[in-house]
């Protein structure tokens, strides 16, 4: 049992300060701002403390990343639209607005063509016109039309074909079919089987579990995501979160894990690190107090976490599931 | 422009890699060269004026012309990852330029990239769209050209960015990527040696890097041709769709049998008695059980144990 303690107000002074340290760091990462604000966002929900950052502001700034012309978001003023930002951009406005009523019904129209535009013929989606293809362009895509409560069978069942397509001999998936298995792969693989409730496609197989219980690194209890690799504090979500979705939380030591998130705290300035002593950013703070959430967050009297769309489940349990949709 | 500066020491470089890295400390770009490699440190303060300069350059691009805009592009790329818009832009300006003034701007550019990949800052070098951007200047440049001296220059320079990151996924991916399209076009037979004789020696040195292994494992086993084929196809039309005319590469699809050569591998393993689980569970997926049983009838004890774990798990 570890003896750290958890600094939820340090953590919180963290999230809110990621936006006034207007640092060459900052604007390096101008790119990425839109899903920096979803960790943010996400963290801050899931501690209670969302009211930390100004409502207001923060939708202001969402709209302001809409990208008309392709009819999704960026990740920044005046950047191109991309599946990635576009999700972020959904779920932090979902998370302060179930009914997203600051979304037109002009630009729903838009949003949903956006994405079912990024499906490819054999149901993979790209991230953009760029061409990328890449399982995680599937999950972001489905969940994002599950947001909008727009997922059809038609999008659902290429999607999902894909999906199955890139599962290895060791029950793990990649990026496409033939990649290497990698836990935040399998994370959007498991949850688009979840979204398009088809999990019954792997539950009868414990080769996947498994994998991915072997993630635990001893003695720290963290996870890596693929073998030989060093413990991450955001594989505590990635892989307990494909446990969780497949009931199989208890293969792993949920205390040791617990131990190795808190103890890559920064105590004195808030945030989490990658593993103890490395610096913090909001990326590992975001996906180390979701894990947490997920271990037990009664007892942090943090929110539930949905461990299929990583948003507290108060906000989740409105989705319409793709199983409410068939017609 | 700093970059234009950064970009034209790699233009210049006969060296087989070109390594950069930032250093600590402000003021020029310094280069030290070996026999095979020009090393390039950027001090931190010059790295993160480079930066300033395309970012100050894209909020405003009227009355530039389209080198700058190339290197302003350049400068991002080196500077920062998964820039979708940047990205766009840059492969834009790319065909552009490959429109205006013909293929050598297309050595140009698989130079850079593949420096860029190979760089010692790890977010640069795994970034996953700049390794989608490989593929499609590598379909360009290799299979639509049957250069076998550009093959070996991606080869040789993704496997160096793949010992320079360790088990650097998109790296290893790009690599397992170009096994499987070498199956299903018509490339010159040295293709596959080139490969092969890289990846075996890089496995070597570093046993217990899942990506390198994962890769060889690729190698000697059978792929998704479907997906693969589905794939170049999406990358060809991508490239007609920018205006580019070129041939197709020919599609012909080789059965690939690797036995031996995993034969080779396993021996190897028990000759060095390696005790690391990943290299054996890729090389024994592709040898006949009856085989890899006979083989370790030689090994060490430890080795045995090891072994047999694997095959365990392979037959559950």
């Amino acid at each position: 049992m570890t003896d750290v303690t958890f600094v939820k107000d340090k953590h919180i002074q963290y999230v809110i300060e990621q936006d006034s340290h207007r640092s060459f760091e900052y604007w390096l990462s101008e790119h990425l701002r839109m899903n920096g604000l979803y960790w943010g966002i996400t963290t801050l929900a899931t501690i209670n403390s969302l009211d930390a950052l100004p409502k207001a502001e923060v939708i202001d700034f969402i709209l302001s990343c809409w990208d008309d012309k392709s009819g999704g978001f960026g990740s920044f003023p005046k950047h191109d639209s991309h599946i990635l930002s576009t999700l972020s951009a959904l779920q932090v406005l979902r998370i302060y607005d179930n009914e997203l009523t600051m979304i037109s019904s002009e630009k729903r129209t838009k949003l949903v063509k956006f994405i079912k535009e990024l499906q490819l013929p054999d149901g993979s989606f790209q991230g953009d016109r760029f061409g990328e293809v890449d399982t995680r362009f599937v999950y972001t895509a489905i969940s994002a039309l599950s947001l909008l409560d727009e997922l059809t069978k038609e999008i659902a069942d290429p999607a999902v074909d894909f999906i199955m397509k890139c599962r290895n001999f060791d029950g793990s998936f990649g990026m496409v079919p033939g990649a290497e298995s990698h836990a935040a792969q399998v994370f959007v693989c498991v949850g688009t089987l979840a979204i398009t409730d088809n999990l019954h496609l792997i539950n009868q197989d414990i080769k996947l579990a498994s994998w991915l219980s072997e993630r635990q690194v001893l003695p720290s209890g963290g996870f890596n995501g693929r073998p030989e690799k060093l413990p991450d504090v955001c594989y505590s979500w990635w892989v307990l979160s494909s446990l969780a979705i497949l009931n199989k939380k208890h293969w792993v030591d949920l205390e040791k894990l617990e131990g190795f998130i808190l103890s890559a705290q920064d105590l004195k300035e808030g945030g989490i690190s990658d593993r103890p002593d490395n610096a913090t950013d909001i990326y590992h703070t975001c996906f180390g107090i979701t894990g947490l959430s997920l271990i037990d967050w009664k007892k942090y009297n943090f929110k539930e976490i949905d461990p299929i769309y990583c948003m507290p489940v108060e906000v989740t349990k409105n989705f319409k599931k793709w199983k409410n949709l068939s017609s | 422009m700093l970059a234009k500066e950064l970009f034209n020491i790699i233009g210049k470089s006969t060296k087989k890699y070109n390594i950069i890295s930032v250093i600590p400390g402000d003021g020029k770009i310094i280069t030290h060269e070996d026999e095979n490699v020009l090393e390039i440190g950027i001090p931190k303060r010059t790295y993160l004026s480079m930066f300033k300069q395309a970012h100050d350059t894209w909020q405003d691009m009227s009355g530039m012309n389209i080198d700058d805009i190339y290197y302003m592009t350049l400068g991002y790329l080196i500077t920062t990852n998964e820039h979708h818009t940047i990205l766009k832009l840059h492969r834009k300006v790319t065909f552009q330029l490959i429109q205006e003034r013909g293929w050598s701007v297309l050595a140009q550019e698989l130079q850079y990239i593949t420096s860029i990949l190979t760089c010692r800052m790890s977010r640069i070098n795994k970034s996953s769209s700049l390794w989608h951007w490989l593929k499609m200047l590598t379909v360009l440049s290799v299979y639509i050209n049957k250069s076998t001296s550009t093959y070996e220059l991606v080869i040789d320079r993704a496997i160096k960015s793949c010992e320079l990151h360790f088990a650097n996924y998109y790296g290893c991916n790009f690599l397992r990527w170009v096994i499987q399209i070498n199956r299903v076009i018509d490339v010159p037979v040295e293709f596959d040696d080139v490969l092969r004789k890289l990846v075996i020696s890089s496995c070597r040195t570093s046993l217990s890097d899942c990506g390198l292994w994962g890769v060889l494992q690729v190698y000697l086993s059978t792929g998704d041709i479907e997906w693969t084929i589905n794939d170049l196809r999406r990358i060809v039309d991508s490239l007609r769709q920018e205006g580019l005319e070129f041939t197709s590469p020919v599609l012909q699809i080789r059965n690939t049998d690797h036995v031996a050569c995993a034969i080779e591998q396993l021996d190897w393993l028990i000759l060095v008695q390696c005790l690391v689980v990943t290299p054996y569970k890729s090389v024994v997926q592709a040898i006949p059980e009856k085989t890899v049983e006979e083989k370790l009838t030689n090994a060490s004890t430890k080795v045995r144990q090891l072994a047999q774990e694997i095959l365990t798990s392979k037959k559950n």
